[in-house]
């Protein structure tokens, strides 16, 4: 596939366009990249502000009152509380899966149990989280379609 | 963890003690006592053990979440404060003794090993059908996503 990058004016709307026979896995997995790209969430660190966008973090977890949000290799802060993040990405692909940790479901390769009825999500870049007996049922519903942690 | 499905997850330990404990009284009686018999009190104690069975349980509820490592010490507290309550029980109460009681506490580890195992294994059927419901799901929303531009 040729891919052709214009520089435009500051007046025009960025846009991607993709030219195609078909709409093919390829085709659809751009296509999901590029959409993916446009939600972000404010993050700081030490040297910089930036907006991260929401399909780059891992988890999100509540620290002695500080909520950090974890991507593939960095950790940053966030200034919003967990009930927030919950309230405002619930409806997407992250999920609520223990008291102090907000998991994205599209970063999770497999489920496994863990002790006491609990189960470790096992996550794409290698770390894991802990699925709490408490919120099974909810992840359940959600991953069937209903829409939960609201 | 709640304190209710903590409960709940106790009441699921009881009801496996008390059948892995029938199991257990059974092979152990015909293996050293295949002659003796009982009266109607001997259905009382599966479930006696089974209580005693499941209070060592106590050391492993925690309001806050228990990382991998934590959950595994209190799992071993617990084994050895299960030991520790049965056997005293039996002594107390002269049911075993001398030889039977290396048995009767390898019957003990046996079966507080599986009762883990069973648990083990509805938990894994459980995290299988969960992946397979993700994969779906994660399916869905990239094709989702797709649909919405």
């Amino acid at each position: 596939m040729k891919v052709e990058i214009q520089r435009i004016n500051r007046e025009k709307e960025e846009q991607v366009l993709i030219r195609c026979y078909e709409i093919n896995q390829e085709v659809s997995e751009i296509a999901r990249f590029v959409k993916s790209r446009q939600e972000g969430i404010e993050v700081y660190n030490e040297e910089s502000v930036r907006i991260v966008p929401l399909f780059d973090i891992y988890y999100v977890e509540a620290v002695d009152n500080h909520v950090f949000a974890y991507l593939k290799n960095q950790v940053y802060e966030v200034k919003l509380r967990l009930y927030e993040i919950e309230q405002l990405y619930g409806e997407k692909q992250f999920f609520r899966c223990s008291k102090t940790t907000i998991v994205n479901l599209m970063k999770i390769q497999a489920l496994k149990p863990a002790l006491n009825g609990r189960f470790t999500a096992m996550l794409t870049n290698g770390e894991s989280v802990i699925i709490s007996r408490k919120f099974v049922p909810d992840l359940k519903v959600k991953l069937q379609g209903g829409q939960t942690n609201e | 963890m709640s304190r209710k499905d903590f409960l709940k997850n106790i009441l699921m330990s009881f009801f496996i003690v008390v059948t892995l404990v029938n199991v257990a009284m059974a092979v152990l009686g015909l293996l050293f006592d295949s002659n003796k018999t009982f009266g109607y009190e001997a259905f009382v104690s599966p479930l006696i053990f089974g209580v005693l069975g499941v209070v060592p349980a106590i050391v492993t509820y925690s309001k806050k979440e228990l990382t991998m490592t934590q959950m595994v010490i209190r799992k071993v507290i617990q084994l050895i404060l299960l030991e520790s309550l049965l056997i005293g029980f039996v002594v107390s109460n002269g049911v075993v003794r001398g030889k039977t009681m290396i048995s009767f506490a390898i019957s003990v580890l046996l079966i507080a090993v599986a009762v883990h195992l069973i648990l083990w294994i509805l938990d894994n059927r459980k995290a299988h059908k969960l992946s397979l419901d993700l994969e779906k799901y994660q399916k869905k929303y990239a094709k989702d996503a797709i649909g919405k531009i």
